[in-house]
C-alpha cells in the first residue's frame, strides 16, 4: 500500500467536507462580513437530523436502503435551510447595525445554545451511523479508495458546481454578488437585502447538512460537540481561500484536508517521534493563525483582512 | 526657503493601477497657513493619509524639519510632531469632551501601567497636568463650557472644533485640517478663521485641507492646487485666483 | 422595601457628603466580608462557602478579561489557556510530579509572568486582526494550549496527560497551612475559610488595580482604542503595544488566578482549561456589563452560584417525582448561552452597565462606519 496516495486520497475526502462547509461561512462573510459562529452547530444538526430519519425508517418501513438515506438527507437538508433562515432571524437582523461585539457574541450564544438543544434532544453518546452503505473497497496508486469516499467527493463537486452556476449563472446569484458588493446600492437596483441575507443562510444551512451526513456517514459516530471542531476546521477554510471568496472556500477546503492528513500521516517522522497524531488538530489552528497573521486576505482573496 | 518645516518631494500613491498621487512636491514654511485645494477625488485626503502614516506612499519622499516621516506607524508621526483631524469626524464619541482632549495629551506623556497603580508623585502630578491642560484647550478652542458632555451629543460646529483642540493637545509642529469648515454653518465658519490664525500666532503650521473658498483665500498665505492627483499649480491666493489652469480646473469661473 | 429604597436614594446625596456615614458604611462592608464564610457555612453549610470561593477565583478572571473584553474591546475567547498555564506551572513546580515544592510567593509571580509571555507571545502577531479574526483566532490559541496540555505526557512527561497532575502542594502562607484548620483567638477557621481569606485579599488588590488603571492614561488609551483605533493612532497611541499591555495584563491576572485554583483544589486535569470555561468568563462579562467593574463582579457571583442553587432544582425534583427528569448539570451551559442571545438583544449594556458603554452599545451608525478600515494601509 502507498502510504502517500492513501493519505492524499483521504485528504480529498475530508477536504471535500470542509469545503461544503466552508462555503457556508464564505457566503455569508462575503455579504455581512459576520462569522457565523453558529455555522458548525447547523453541520451537526444536520447529521442528528439525518440519523433520526434513518433510525425511524429502517426499523418500520420496508423501503429500500438507498431510498431511506436519500429521504433522511432531504429532511435534514430542509431542517438545516430552516435553522440557517431561523438564526439569522433571531440571533442576527436586529443587531444589524450594532457595534461588532454583539453579534458575534450571539453567534457565540447560539452555537452553545444548539450544542445543548442536542445533547438534551440526542444524549451525551456518540451516536453510531447504521449500518445500511455496504462498503466497496477500490484500488489506485496502489492505495485503497471506497465507494463512500467516492460518493463523497463526488458529490461535494456536483454541489460546488451547483452553486457555482447558481451564483454566476442565475438571477439570483446575480443580487447575491451585487449584494456582497453594497447592500445599499442592491437595495436601489430593487433588490431586497434581507431577502437576499436569508437565502445565502438557507443555502449555507443546506449545504452544512450534507457535510454533516457525510461526516456521520464516512468518519463515524455523531455526537453532539462534533459542530465545534468541524466549524472551526471549515472557517480556517474559508480563512485559507480567502473569506468571502466562493472558489477560495472550495480550495480551501481541500488544502486543509490535504494538510491535515499529510500533516498527521508525517508528523511523527517530522518531529523525530516527539509528536504524534493526537495533534492532528493543532495543525488546523497553526495554519489558521499562519494565515491570519501573514496573509489575512487568504490565498486566493481579495484584501479583507484589514477592514477593521 | 532654507529650511522648510514640511517638504514633499516627488510623492506618489497607487491603489491596484490607479494613481492617487503622482509626484506631488510641496514644501510649507515654518508660521504659514497653508492651503490644499482641488476638486473632490483629486488626492488631497490621499495625501494626508500618506504624510500620517495611514496609507504608506508607493515612492517619494517626505520630511518635518529634517526627520523623515514615509514609513513611520501613526503614532510615530505624531510624535515627531504633525498632528491632524479627520473629514469625517472622528472623535471618541461615547468619552466626554474632556476625555478626548486628554487622550491627546498621550503622546507626551509617559505614565504607564506602574505608575497608573502606585501612582506616585510624578503619576500624580502628570494626571493632573493632563487634566488642566486639556481644560486650557478646551477653553483656547471656545468649548471650555462643554467639557463635561459627551463628544457625541455636541453640535457639528463644536465637534470639529473639539478635534482640533484635541489634535493640538499632541503639541504639534504642523497642524493638518481636513476640511475643518465642512458641515459647519455660516457664522461657525466665520468663527474658524479667527481660530486657525490665533494658532498660526503662537507657533504651529497649518496645512488646511477645504472647500469653502473664501475661508481659504482669507486665511492661507499659500495655496497648492490638486487635480487628479497631480498638483498642478501653487502660490499665494492672488495668484492661485488669476491661474487660469486652476480656474478651468477647478474654479470653473465660479470664484469670480 | 420600596419605602426604605427611596427614602435611602433621596438621602443619598448628604449621607456621601457625611464622613462618618461613609465610615460606617465601609466599616460594615468589610465586617460583612470578613463574616461571610461563618454566615455561609451556618445558613447554607461547608459546601458553599467552597462555592463563595470559587466565586472569587472567578472575579478574578472576570476582571482579568475585562480589561481586554471590557476597556480595550478585544474580545478573547481563548482566555481560559492562561488560567490553565498558572495552573499548571503551580501543579508543576509544587507537587510530587517533578519532586519540586516551591513556596507559594515564588511561584504566583512566574505563574504571572509566564501568562502575560504567553499573552504576548499570542498578541504579538494577531492583534493588528480584526475583531471577528481575533475572536477566532485566540479560540483555536485556546485550543491549542489544551490540546499540549492533554498530549504532553509523551516522550516526556510534562504535564502528565489527561490525568493531570494530583498531590499538589496546599498554598501555606507564612508557616501557615491553608489546607489545615486554623484557631486563632478561639476561633476555628476550616480550610475553606482561610482560602476565601487570601481569594478575597488578591480580588480586593485585583479591584483596586482597575479601579487605578481605568482612569489613568493607559485606561483612557484602551478606550479610545474601542472607540476608534484609527483616531487613537492619530493621537500617537501606539495601538499595537497599548492592545498587548492590555492582553497581558489580563493575561497576569489569569495566571494568578489559575496558581491559586491549584492550590486550593490540590489536583488539576486539562478538562478544566476547555472552551466552554472561556465562555463562561466572556458571558460572566456581558452579563454583568462590559467595561463595568461591580457589574463584571456581580456577573461572576451570579453565573457562579446560580448553577449550584440550581442544584436544588435536581433534589426538588427528586422528592416530587422520586427521580431526576431535567438533569439541571445538563442545561447548565444552555442558559448560558441563552443568556448571550437575550442579553445582547434585550440588554446589550449587562445588568450594570458602565456609564460609557451603555451609551455605546445603542446602535449608531456612525461607530458602525469607523469600524471599516484600520490604521495600517491595505496596500502594504
Amino acid at each position: 500500500m502507498n502510504e502517500f496516495y492513501q493519505h492524499l486520497i483521504n485528504g480529498l475526502v475530508l477536504g471535500s467536507i470542509y469545503a461544503l462547509i466552508a462555503l457556508g461561512y464564505t457566503m455569508v462573510y462575503g455579504i455581512m462580513q459576520l462569522i457565523n459562529f453558529a455555522h458548525g452547530e447547523v453541520t451537526m444538526m444536520g447529521a442528528m437530523i439525518c440519523l433520526t430519519v434513518l433510525n425511524a425508517m429502517l426499523g418500520s418501513s420496508g423501503m429500500p436502503h438507498y431510498l431511506i438515506l436519500l429521504l433522511g438527507m432531504g429532511t435534514a437538508v430542509i431542517f438545516c435551510m430552516a435553522l440557517g433562515f431561523t438564526i439569522e432571524r433571531v440571533a442576527y437582523r436586529p443587531l444589524r447595525n450594532a457595534p461588532r461585539l454583539a453579534p458575534l457574541i450571539t453567534a457565540i450564544g447560539m452555537s452553545i445554545v444548539l450544542q445543548n438543544i442536542a445533547m438534551l434532544m440526542w444524549g451525551k453518546r456518540p451516536l453510531n451511523f447504521p449500518d445500511i452503505i455496504p462498503i466497496a473497497r477500490f484500488e489506485i496508486l496502489g492505495a485503497h479508495i471506497t465507494n463512500v469516499q467516492i460518493v463523497i467527493i463526488v458529490s461535494a463537486v456536483v454541489l460546488m458546481l451547483g452553486l457555482w452556476l447558481l451564483i454566476n449563472r442565475t438571477r439570483l446569484g446575480r443580487a447575491m454578488r451585487a449584494t456582497s458588493q453594497s447592500p445599499a446600492l442592491a437595495s436601489l437596483m430593487g433588490i431586497n437585502p434581507n431577502t437576499i441575507i436569508s437565502v445565502t443562510f438557507m443555502i449555507g444551512g443546506g449545504l452544512a447538512a450534507v457535510a454533516g451526513v457525510m461526516v456521520n456517514a464516512y468518519y463515524g459516530p455523531a455526537h453532539y460537540t462534533m459542530g465545534f471542531m468541524l466549524g472551526l476546521k471549515a472557517f480556517t477554510a474559508a480563512v485559507l481561500g480567502g473569506i468571502g471568496n466562493v472558489a477560495g472556500a472550495m480550495f480551501g477546503g481541500i488544502l486543509l484536508g490535504l494538510i491535515e492528513s499529510l500533516g498527521a500521516g508525517y508528523i511523527h517522522k517530522l518531529t523525530f517521534g516527539f509528536m504524534g497524531s493526537d495533534y492532528q488538530d493543532v495543525f488546523a489552528f497553526m495554519v489558521l493563525i499562519l494565515i491570519l497573521v501573514f496573509r489575512p486576505s487568504g490565498l486566493f482573496g481579495e484584501r479583507v483582512g484589514d477592514r477593521a | 526657503m532654507t529650511n522648510p518645516l514640511l517638504s514633499i518631494k516627488n510623492v506618489s500613491k497607487h491603489f491596484g493601477g490607479l494613481a492617487a498621487l503622482s509626484d506631488v512636491s510641496l514644501t510649507i514654511e515654518r508660521g504659514a497657513i497653508f492651503g490644499l485645494i482641488g476638486p473632490n477625488g483629486a488626492g488631497k485626503t490621499t495625501l494626508f493619509n500618506v504624510l500620517t502614516g495611514l496609507y504608506h506612499a508607493s515612492q517619494g519622499e517626505v520630511t518635518l524639519d529634517g526627520i523623515s516621516l514615509l514609513g513611520k506607524p501613526p503614532h510615530a508621526i505624531v510624535n515627531a510632531g504633525l498632528a491632524r483631524t479627520f473629514q469625517n469626524i472622528r472623535l471618541f464619541a461615547n468619552m466626554t469632551a474632556l476625555e478626548n482632549v486628554m487622550v491627546g495629551r498621550h503622546a507626551r506623556t509617559r505614565t504607564g501601567i506602574f505608575g497608573a497603580i502606585v501612582q506616585h508623585a510624578a503619576a500624580r502630578d502628570e494626571e493632573r497636568a493632563i487634566e488642566s491642560r486639556a481644560h486650557a484647550l478646551l477653553d483656547y478652542v471656545g468649548l471650555g463650557s462643554a467639557a463635561n458632555q459627551l463628544a457625541r451629543h455636541l453640535p457639528y460646529g463644536d465637534q470639529r472644533r473639539l478635534e482640533i483642540a484635541r489634535a493640538l493637545a499632541t503639541d504639534p509642529r504642523l497642524l493638518a485640517l481636513d476640511e475643518p469648515a465642512a458641515g459647519m454653518n455660516p457664522s461657525e465658519t466665520r468663527a474658524l478663521t479667527p481660530l486657525l490664525q490665533k494658532i498660526r500666532n503662537d507657533g504651529v503650521t497649518l496645512l488646511l485641507i477645504e472647500h469653502d473658498m473664501p475661508l481659504v483665500m482669507t486665511v492661507c498665505d499659500r495655496i497648492a492646487v490638486l487635480d487628479y492627483g497631480k498638483n498642478v499649480a501653487e502660490g499665494t491666493p492672488a495668484e492661485i485666483q488669476h491661474n487660469p489652469t486652476v480656474i478651468e480646473a477647478y474654479l470653473g469661473g465660479t470664484m469670480a | 422595601m420600596t419605602m426604605l429604597h427611596n427614602s435611602l436614594l433621596q438621602r443619598w446625596p448628604q449621607l456621601k457628603q457625611d464622613r462618618r456615614a461613609v465610615i460606617a458604611a465601609w466599616l460594615l462592608i468589610a465586617l460583612a466580608l470578613a463574616l461571610l464564610p461563618f454566615v455561609t457555612d451556618a445558613a447554607l453549610g461547608r459546601s458553599w462557602v467552597r462555592i463563595v470561593d470559587f466565586a472569587l477565583l472567578y472575579i478574578l478572571l472576570a476582571l482579568g478579561l475585562n480589561i481586554v473584553v471590557g476597556y480595550a474591546g478585544l474580545l478573547d475567547l481563548g482566555y481560559i489557556a492562561f488560567y490553565g498555564v498558572g495552573a499548571y506551572l503551580y501543579a508543576l513546580l509544587a507537587s510530587p510530579h517533578f519532586g519540586l515544592h516551591l513556596p507559594v510567593w515564588a511561584i504566583l509571580p512566574l505563574g504571572a509572568l509566564l501568562a502575560a509571555i504567553f499573552g504576548m507571545l499570542l498578541g504579538a502577531p494577531t492583534l493588528k486582526l480584526r475583531g471577528d479574526y481575533l475572536a477566532i483566532v485566540t479560540l483555536g490559541f485556546g485550543e491549542i494550549i489544551h490540546i499540549f496540555l492533554r498530549n504532553l505526557d509523551k516522550p516526556v512527561n510534562i504535564t502528565n496527560g489527561p490525568q493531570g497532575v494530583n498531590l499538589i502542594d496546599p498554598i501555606s502562607i507564612a508557616g501557615i497551612n491553608l489546607h489545615q484548620t486554623q484557631q486563632f483567638l478561639g476561633i476555628t477557621f476550616y480550610k475553606d475559610y482561610l482560602y476565601y481569606y487570601l481569594f478575597l485579599t488578591i480580588a480586593l488588590l485585583i479591584i483596586f488595580i482597575c479601579i487605578r488603571l481605568q482612569d489613568s492614561r493607559i485606561g483612557r488609551a484602551w478606550v479610545a482604542i474601542r472607540e476608534d483605533e484609527v483616531a487613537a493612532a492619530a493621537m500617537g497611541i501606539n495601538t499595537r503595544n497599548i492592545k498587548l499591555l492590555a492582553f497581558g495584563m489580563g493575561a497576569t491576572f489569569g495566571g494568578i488566578s489559575g496558581g491559586l485554583f491549584a492550590g486550593y483544589q490540590g489536583y488539576i486535569s486539562p478538562e478544566s482549561f476547555i472552551l466552554n470555561e472561556s465562555i463562561i468568563v466572556v458571558c460572566m462579562i456581558v452579563l454583568g456589563g462590559m467595561g463595568n467593574l461591580f457589574g463584571v463582579i456581580l456577573g461572576a457571583i451570579l453565573l457562579t452560584t446560580l448553577p449550584e442553587a440550581l442544584r436544588y432544582l435536581g433534589e426538588l425534583q427528586q422528592w416530587l417525582f422520586g427521580r431526576i427528569v431535567l438533569d439541571p448539570a445538563d442545561y447548565r451551559m444552555l442558559l448560558y448561552g441563552l443568556a448571550l442571545v437575550l442579553m445582547m438583544l434585550l440588554r446589550p449594556a449587562g445588568i450594570l452597565p458602565s456609564v460609557r458603554r451603555k451609551r455605546e452599545l445603542q446602535p449608531t451608525p456612525v461607530v458602525a462606519e469607523h469600524e471599516k478600515d484600520t490604521v495600517y494601509d491595505s496596500t502594504r
